[in-house]
């Protein structure tokens, strides 16, 4: 779905590329969750996926588009929920109006269904909703256009509790196999329950690209009360230690995605060494629909 | 689906691009023009000037609304290009590039022109009926659509407004004012390099950098205005204004993306 080859990028020739040979294959029908730090480049990758950045080296496909050309055959066949948004003065019926039919696939019933679910007014323009209704609002349009990939940069921002688990099942619910949603954000707790595969970013490299399958075989998660020498990374919480090691026991272990990402940026030669020969990327098991995230 | 121009997608993005001016805010800008016009009638009623067959009233009237408010209209028509959030739904709409560049080359050139007239018309009935009715009987003359100076203004506002438009494309902001000071900019450079060539390629005709060797050759350039050569005058013109509407136009493609992202 997505590839880059020795992709290049910086946003100023003074300054250090952002991304420099960056390989990258990325295949359909997943739900990726994209963790990096502030400042790590993952608005920027995503931003060059959607064919709003060029790279300056190497390339990248998306859909079998090159995203720079922009083509509105690509564009239709994307939809960006960007990490600050803007949305028309305009109420739900005249925004599926005047946008809808330019995505082929559009489904109004879907998008009123997604509004009703998430309890927007109809009745009302859409700028006139709060930051958090305004989100929901572009991911159910986003939904609804039913295009092949899915992008959304730090889309539980301003989301409140109750609206963060309305986003995973709303997500969970609307995938099929035939679509991807790529969701970047630093809030790892977010896409817990939610993504298939993670990609970790870390100064301009790819640190880990790996199934959730693939991350369960390999690593193993336990609460201890002594702080142990034997651990791969350990994250101290309230009542004692969350402790990352090797999985050596051929069970599926649950998955932390803030200890592995704390692990992957923190020791990244013992990371890359576990995970040299990830799994070959298959279509992975998904929560049943209607669960609750 | 066509990448390069769909008219199903161009008319949806026409529209859309239409119905994104609001009609409430146009309609409040053309009720506050024609009230400031109908002040400049009631005060220039009673003169003969007003009064005259052809009158330049409604001319000059019409002309500041053409040539001022399309200017500061054009200025603004690529600002949801800018707006640092606005920019993400503009960018991200599935229409290509050049139904993108066709619309907003419509709306404001042609489509203002029309606007402007109309506008213009159904303002001059209800003015001319106030001041009848305040000034005892007297109006002022109707602007005249077949008059040369009418059309020439017209003409004068397709010529600015692609400057206008090029400049609205390629300034994320005052607009209006840059393309201002780069136009002033642009043709100082080029009377300074015209100034300069003639003095560099015809030496002897001066014996100094301004002025004329009265013993040197006659220059004489009223060749290039002699009616033979008028042709070439329109296909320079219009050579000219195709370069500045592809150098809009390449701005528009280099310009929607990275800046500002």
């Amino acid at each position: 779905m997505i590839t880059t080859r020795q992709l290049g990028f910086s946003y100023s020739r003074k300054r250090k590329p952002l991304f420099e040979g960056l390989d990258l294959s990325l295949p359909a029908g997943t739900i990726c969750g994209m963790l990096g730090a502030n400042g790590a480049g993952k608005s920027t990758l995503l931003k060059i996926f959607a064919g709003l950045l060029f790279p300056q080296t190497g390339d990248c496909h998306v859909l079998g588009h090159r995203p720079g050309a922009r083509e509105p055959s690509f564009l239709a066949d994307i939809f960006l929920l960007p990490e600050e948004i803007h949305v028309q003065p305009l109420t739900a019926a005249r925004y599926t109006a005047r946008y809808g039919s330019l995505y082929p696939r559009f489904d109004r019933d879907r998008f009123f269904a997604l509004l009703d679910e998430f309890e927007l007014p109809l009745d009302q323009n859409a700028d006139a909703l709060s930051m958090g209704q305004k989100k929901k609002f572009l991911l159910a349009f986003g939904i609804a256009t039913n295009t092949r990939l899915l992008i959304m940069d730090e889309p539980t921002n301003g989301l409140d509790i109750p609206s963060k688990s309305q986003f995973r099942r709303v997500l969970i619910n609307h995938f099929d196999p035939a679509r991807s949603f790529i969701i970047s954000t630093h809030q790892v707790h977010d896409l817990e329950s939610l993504i298939d595969s993670v990609l970790v970013i870390a100064d301009g490299r790819i640190l880990l690209h790996a199934p959730l399958d693939t991350v369960a075989q390999r690593l193993t998660v336990e609460v201890e009360h002594q702080k142990p020498d034997d651990a791969l990374f350990v994250e101290q919480t309230l009542d004692g230690y969350r402790v990352l090691r090797a999985n050596e026991s051929g069970i599926d272990s649950s998955v932390d995605l803030s200890l592995l990402f704390g692990f992957v940026t923190t020791h990244k030669a013992e990371a890359q060494a576990l995970f040299a020969d990830p799994a070959p990327f298959a279509r992975q098991a998904l929560p049943a629909k209607g669960v609750s995230a | 689906m066509n990448d390069i121009f769909d008219p199903r997608r161009f008319a949806r993005v026409l529209l859309n691009d239409l119905l994104q001016l609001q009609p409430r805010r146009v309609a409040f800008a053309s009720l506050g023009l024609a009230g400031l016009g109908l002040l400049v009638y009631l005060a220039n009623v009673g003169t003969p000037v007003a009064q005259a067959e052809g009158s330049p009233l409604a001319l000059v009237q019409f002309a500041a609304l053409l040539l001022l408010g399309g200017s500061i209209f054009t200025s603004m028509i690529f600002n949801d290009m800018h707006h640092p959030l606005e920019r993400y739904h503009y960018l991200m709409l599935p229409c290509s590039n050049l139904e993108r560049f066709v619309s907003r080359y419509l709306i404001s050139a042609p489509l203002y022109v029309l606007y402007a007239i109309v506008l213009y018309k159904v303002f001059e009935i209800g003015a001319n009926f106030v001041c009848a009715l305040l000034r005892e009987g007297r109006v002022v003359a109707p602007l005249d659509l077949g008059a040369t100076g009418f059309i020439e203004l017209v003409k004068a506002y397709f010529f600015l407004h692609l400057f206008v438009f090029g400049g609205a494309i390629w300034f994320r902001s005052h607009a209006l004012l840059k393309t201002m000071f780069a136009g002033f900019v642009f043709w100082a450079l080029f009377g300074t390099a015209f100034f300069v060539a003639v003095r560099l390629f015809y030496r002897d005709a001066f014996i100094s950098l301004f002025e004329t060797n009265p013993d040197g050759p006659y220059l004489n350039f009223e060749f290039l205005f002699i009616d033979g050569v008028v042709w070439l005058h329109k296909l320079l013109f219009a050579a000219f204004l195709a370069w500045c509407l592809f150098l809009a136009w390449l701005g528009l493609k280099d310009h929607e993306v990275q800046g500002g992202l």
